[in-house]
């Protein structure tokens, strides 16, 4: 996997996650810990998922799954707006949202995952925080990684895949 | 990570994010049967759903992981090759109450440009000239005001006592003064990004040198520039006041309201404001924002600037500084986007204009017409 190919695919799953999903993206951010909305959205998407073909699904998953989420996180702000108004946190974000169209898409809320991430970090095991600044800060690739860090490419991925786990977990408190 | 591993919940909670985290590594470069097995996994179980939505969110987050570049790479190896326990203390910030360690400085910039070995010389004379500058930290008790500041090239986030962020670029210099009814804060020199904690009842005033900001809980960029000050809304609104006080060097601050002066402007998301060292405030619309804060991703975007302001911006990161002479040439208007660690990245554009000479040498990059 970690070839120019991997690199590549990864390139265009990160673009296509940027460019069409950043309704999806603000919602998300906004609910790493308020789990009861990101749970309607998963019931939700679950439901639209079920009844689309697994043909078509299986060729490009992640383009449908995006693209009925977001369209899931639209309806759900628009709902929203029309029922009576409980003055919750999450309401009162709505509400600025929506009255706010000219904020600009989702910055405000990247900064502070990356700022949320940048914490978390700091509670991960050296090895982990040194496999992803190699990847992802400093942009090696699997193989340079493994390299730079002694460890065999199968080692980096599966750090990859624990580190970002442990980053969710930990981001509930940072 | 051991109190996750040993709380059965958080223990659950894990096993979960794995599994989602295991997909999108997976769905960087899937084969047919593993994008059917993905599909399988999805409708098996909505949780599955969530937990892959909020993995992708991280992963993307990911991107500009450690932005400021505050982690040490051949620290962490040596602490993994020690098998050293985690957690020992390398903390990317600098909370406002304590003291920060000229160590914490030090790993700021070692190991940043492994992507770019070629640029490794001017990175570390960039880093060395930065660090012969003594990093400040003048804790001007007597007047309860705190300063922070930041070196040539550095980048540096603090986290306040009221929960609120100052993240200062290059070069910059802040002052503040928490009190029970108010939170006050001079941009002494340079800029800063400030995402303001919410408390209505302590509202959060940047001054300048010719403006007053003020916010309750909201994002904004303030530049304090030689021809006067900027500030771009990211988030809520900020009142802005032109206000050219002569306290300002002598840490005193006004006791009027913000508000009751009939000058304030409000400025929303997405909106810009300058005031000059005149005191006259404009207020544009700025789509392009993120613009304003991409210095916080070491980038530096200019959309149709003159040479002259692209090259003030890049002097602010570097030791190594570039001059222009000749007629015309600081007038000249470019568009583009840089590393802003690299001038020599913006010297081989110019160089490429044929009727442009660019020379080189250790101190500096010199741009004259041909």
């Amino acid at each position: 996997m970690a070839t120019n190919n991997a690199n590549a695919a990864a390139q265009l799953a990160k673009t296509a996650f940027r460019n069409h999903a950043v309704e999806l993206q603000r919602f998300l951010i906004r609910r790493v810990n308020h789990a009861q909305d990101a749970d309607d959205l998963a019931q939700e998407v679950f439901a639209r998922l079920l009844r689309v073909r697994d043909a078509d699904l299986v060729r490009t998953p992640l383009a449908y799954l995006l693209g009925i989420a977001t369209h899931v996180v639209r309806e759900f702000r628009q709902h929203k707006h029309h029922e009576r108004v409980l003055f919750d946190s999450d309401v009162a974000d709505d509400l600025c949202e929506n009255a706010d169209p000219g904020a600009p898409a989702g910055i405000a809320e990247r900064l502070e995952l990356q700022d949320r991430l940048d914490r978390a970090l700091n509670f991960l095991p050296p090895t982990h925080q040194l496999v992803l600044l190699l990847v992802k800060r400093d942009g090696l690739s699997y193989a340079e990684a493994a390299k730079a860090a002694g460890l065999s490419i199968h080692t980096i991925e599966k750090y990859l895949v624990e580190a970002r786990a442990q980053l969710r977990v930990r981001l509930e408190e940072c | 990570m051991s109190d996750s591993i040993e709380n059965p919940d958080r223990r659950l909670e894990f096993l979960h994010a794995q599994q989602a985290s295991a997909w999108v590594q997976v769905l960087l470069d899937p084969t047919a049967e593993q994008r059917a097995a993905f599909v399988k996994w999805l409708k098996d179980s909505p949780r599955n759903v969530r937990d892959f939505l909020f993995m992708l969110t991280i992963e993307q987050g990911l991107e500009h992981l450690d932005a400021h570049r505050v982690h040490d790479i051949e620290a962490l190896l040596s602490q993994a090759d020690g098998r050293v326990v985690p957690l020992s203390g390398a903390l990317p910030r600098a909370p406002a109450s304590g003291t920060p360690t000229s160590r914490g400085q030090r790993a700021f910039l070692r190991g940043a440009h492994l992507r770019r070995p070629r640029r490794w010389i001017a990175v570390a004379a960039t880093a060395a000239a930065a660090f012969l500058v003594v990093w400040t930290f003048l804790a001007r008790e007597p007047h309860g005001w705190k300063e922070f500041a930041t070196a040539t090239g550095e980048q540096r986030a603090f986290d306040l006592e009221d929960g609120s962020v100052i993240h200062l670029n290059t070069h910059s210099r802040v002052a503040l003064r928490f009190a029970g009814q108010t939170r006050e804060v001079r941009l002494l020199q340079g800029e800063a990004l400030f995402r303001v904690h919410h408390d209505a009842a302590r509202p959060f005033r940047v001054y300048t040198s010719d403006a007053v900001i003020q916010a309750v809980g909201t994002q904004f960029d303030v530049y304090n520039r030689p021809e006067g000050t900027e500030v771009a809304v990211i988030e809520g609104r900020v009142s802005v006041t032109p206000e050219a006080h002569p306290a300002l060097a002598r840490f005193n601050v006004p006791a009027a309201s913000v508000h009751e002066d009939p000058k304030t402007r409000s400025v929303g998301a997405s909106e810009e404001a300058r005031i000059d060292r005149g005191g006259v405030l404009s207020v544009r619309a700025a789509p392009d924002v993120s613009d304003a804060v991409a210095w916080r991703e070491r980038r530096l975007v200019f959309r149709q600037e003159t040479l002259a302001h692209i090259v003030a911006e890049f002097n602010r990161y570097n030791a190594r500084q570039i001059r222009l002479q000749g007629a015309d040439v600081a007038t000249r208007v470019f568009t583009g986007v840089f590393d802003a660690d690299d001038p020599d990245s913006l010297a081989q554009v110019l160089a490429r204009d044929s009727s442009l000479s660019v020379s080189y040498s250790d101190r500096a990059i010199v741009v004259n017409t041909r």
